[in-house]
C-alpha cells in the first residue's frame, strides 16, 4: 500500500519487494545516496534513510553531504535491510500490528542463514532497533533444539576448544545436550 | 567473523536465546564463552520479555536432591541435580531466575536463594529475631544496574518466637530484607491478632499487588490477610465463594490481585480478580476439559496446586499428572489455556510420580549472585 500522500499515479514502485538497489524513477521527494564498502550506490527516500540512526546523526553532523559512505557494509545485506526499513515506513503511516507482524515474519523466513547472520552487524551499525530484534529472534529460532556442532555451522565458527575443555563445558550443564535434533 | 563480534552485539543476541540453547551457544569457542559468562548478558526485565517461564517442580518429600525442570520450547521434561545444595529446601518464591527457599528440616526460618542451572546456592543472613513458621512475602522492585538479578525484598511477619524456659510467644514484628543491602531490618510492630493468624493458618505463598502484599490462610474457609508495606497496616479481605472452594491461591494478574479456586461437588475452576471497589468478579473459567485431566478421575479439587509467574497461572497436582497453563500470547493480557504433560520419563526412563512444588522461574545461566559477601 502506498501512503494517501503519493501522486496517484500507478507506478510498479509499491509492490517493489525485490532486494534491487533503490534506482526508482524520480520523485519529488528528497533522496540520500548511500555507499557501501564494495562501492555500490543505494539511492533511498530521506525518509528510509533516516530510519538508520547512524545515517541520521551523519546527517545532522554534516548536512551538505550528497552521499553517505558505509564502510562496514556491503551491497547485499544492505538492498535487504533497505527493503525492510520501507516497509517499516509503511506501517508507520499506517499502523497495523497485524500486517506489520506477519510481514516480518515473512522477511526472516524467506531469508537464508547467511542473509540472516549477514544482516545482523548491518542492523547494528546502521542502529535499526526494530530490525535487530526481529533478526536476533529469527537466529534464536532456528539455532533452537540444535547441537553445538550445528551452531559452529550456522555462524561460520571454528571451534578452538581442546576435546578436553569441551567436555567439560558440557559437563557443567548436561542437561541441555539431552535430546537435541538430529543437525 | 562471528567469533570476532563486539560483546553488546553477541550478548544481545543471546539474551534472545533460551537456557538450553544459551547453553550449547557458550560452547561454540572461547569467543562466545567469555562472552557468555563475562558480559552482563541482559537484565532479568530483558530476559522476560524475550522468554516463557519454565515451571521447576522440587519433590516435596527428601528424594535425593534432585528436581525435575520443564522446557516450554521443545516442551521436555528434565532432570536437574540438587547436589550442589548442602540439604534438601522447599521453595517459597520465584525471584526471576533464582528461587527463595528455606531449609525442609529447621524450624526457625532460614531463607536461602538459588539458582538451579548456575548450581549456585546461599543462604540469606539470619533474620533480627528467630522465629518458627512466620509468613513470608515477597516484592520485586526491578532490575538491578549492571546485573541480570531483580532487586528485591522479602518481608517476614508474626511466627512464633523461643521464649526462655520454653514459653513461645507469637512474635508481632514485620521485618524486611532488601537484596541491595543485603540485611534484615525491623520494619515495624503488627497487630497481634495477624501475627497469631498468620502463624497459625498461612503457608509461605504471597502475592503482591498495589502496595499490598497479601497471603491467603491455609484452612477452609479461606480468607486473606493484606499488608500494606508503605502505612504498616493490616486488613483482612473475604474471599469469593469461600465455603465452596476446595483450593485457592492467590495471584497477580495484569497488576490486580486474583484468586485462583476449584468449586466444590465436581464444580469448575476459575479465576476471579478484585477490582477497586474490592468487589470479586469472574474473570476466567479453566475448559472443563483441562479440569477433568488435573482431577483426574478425582472427586475432589482439594490436591490441586497452583505456580504463579508473570501473568501466568499454572495449575497442577503431582509430578506425573500434568498441568493445565494459562498464560500469556501475544499482546499484554491476553491469555489462552495449554495442557503440558507430566513428567513420567526423561531419556526413556521411567519417572517416579512424586508430590512436588512447583515455581515458574525465567532461567539464567549468569553466575555469581548479586552482593556476594
Amino acid at each position: 500500500m502506498s501512503s494517501s500522500t503519493d501522486s496517484p499515479t500507478l507506478t510498479t514502485e509499491t509492490t517493489q519487494l525485490s532486494p534491487q538497489p533503490d534506482t526508482e524513477t524520480a520523485k519529488p521527494t528528497k533522496k540520500i545516496t548511500l555507499k557501501s564498502s564494495d562501492n555500490q550506490i543505494f539511492e533511498v527516500e530521506e525518509s528510509v534513510a533516516m530510519e538508520f540512526a547512524t545515517v541520521k546523526s551523519f546527517f545532522e553532523d554534516s548536512p551538505s553531504t550528497d552521499t553517505v559512505p558505509l564502510p562496514n557494509v556491503t551491497a547485499k545485506p544492505l538492498s535487504q535491510v533497505i527493503e525492510f526499513c520501507k516497509e517499516q515506513i509503511k506501517f508507520k503511516a499506517n499502523p497495523d500490528e497485524a500486517q506489520k507482524k506477519k510481514y516480518n515474519a515473512e522477511f526472516v523466513t524467506e531469508k537464508s542463514d547467511k542473509d540472516l547472520v549477514d544482516m545482523i552487524p548491518v542492523a547494528n551499525y546502521l542502529e535499526i532497533k526494530d530490525l535487530l530484534d526481529v533478526l536476533n529472534q529469527a537466529v534464536a529460532d532456528r539455532i533452537e533444539n540444535k547441537s553445538v556442532e550445528y551452531v559452529r555451522s550456522f555462524f561460520g565458527i571454528d571451534n578452538d576448544f581442546t576435546a578436553e575443555e569441551e567436555a567439560a563445558l558440557r559437563r557443567e550443564h548436561a542437561w541441555a545436550y539431552e535430546g537435541v535434533d538430529e543437525d | 567473523m562471528w567469533s570476532h563480534l563486539p560483546f553488546d552485539l553477541l550478548a544481545n543476541i543471546f539474551s534472545f536465546l533460551p537456557p538450553d540453547s544459551l547453553a550449547r551457544a557458550r560452547t561454540a569457542c572461547r569467543y562466545w564463552l567469555t562472552c557468555a559468562t563475562s558480559y552482563p548478558l541482559s537484565t532479568a526485565a530483558s530476559m522476560a520479555r524475550h522468554h516463557q517461564a519454565w515451571f521447576v517442580a522440587l519433590p516435596t518429600r527428601s528424594h535425593g536432591l534432585c528436581c525435575y525442570l520443564h522446557n516450554p520450547n521443545a516442551d521436555r521434561w528434565q532432570e536437574l541435580s540438587l547436589e550442589f545444595q548442602p540439604e534438601p529446601i522447599r521453595p517459597v518464591a520465584p525471584i526471576g531466575s533464582l528461587i527463595l527457599s528455606r531449609p525442609a528440616d529447621s524450624t526457625a526460618l532460614q531463607l536461602a536463594i538459588c539458582n538451579p542451572l548456575t548450581k549456585e546456592f546461599r543462604y540469606l543472613p539470619q533474620l533480627e529475631i528467630a522465629r518458627t513458621n512466620p509468613a513470608v512475602g515477597v516484592v520485586i522492585l526491578g532490575p538491578t544496574q549492571h546485573s541480570p538479578f531483580l532487586h528485591f525484598r522479602v518481608y517476614v511477619a508474626g511466627g512464633m518466637s523461643a521464649a526462655p524456659r520454653g514459653a513461645a510467644t507469637y512474635v508481632p514484628t514485620v521485618e524486611v530484607y532488601d537484596s541491595e543491602d543485603d540485611a534484615w531490618r525491623i520494619a515495624g510492630p503488627m497487630p497481634v491478632e495477624f501475627a497469631v493468624r498468620l502463624t497459625i493458618w498461612t503457608p509461605n505463598e504471597s502475592v503482591y499487588s498495589e502496595g499490598v502484599l497479601y497471603w491467603m490462610t491455609s484452612a477452609r474457609a479461606y480468607s486473606i490477610m493484606g499488608f500494606e508495606i508503605k502505612s504498616n497496616k493490616w486488613q483482612e479481605l473475604s474471599v469469593h465463594m469461600a465455603d465452596k472452594l476446595e483450593f485457592a491461591a492467590l495471584a497477580q494478574l495484569d497488576g490486580r490481585l486474583a484468586l485462583v479456586g476449584g468449586r466444590s461437588g465436581g464444580g469448575d475452576a476459575c479465576v476471579w480478580e478484585l477490582d477497586e471497589r474490592h468487589v470479586w468478579s469472574l474473570k476466567e473459567k479453566m475448559p472443563a476439559e483441562l479440569g477433568r485431566r488435573i482431577l483426574g478421575g478425582r472427586a475432589s479439587w482439594a490436591a490441586t496446586k497452583c505456580a504463579r509467574g508473570d501473568g501466568a497461572l499454572c495449575l497442577y497436582r503431582d509430578l506425573g499428572s500434568g498441568m493445565a497453563e494459562w498464560r500469556e500470547v501475544g499482546e499484554r493480557g491476553r491469555r489462552e489455556w495449554f495442557w503440558v504433560e507430566g513428567c513420567c520419563a526423561i531419556k526413556g526412563k521411567q519417572v517416579q510420580n512424586l508430590p512436588v512444588k512447583g515455581v515458574l522461574i525465567h532461567p539464567n545461566l549468569a553466575r555469581a549472585f548479586f552482593k556476594q559477601r
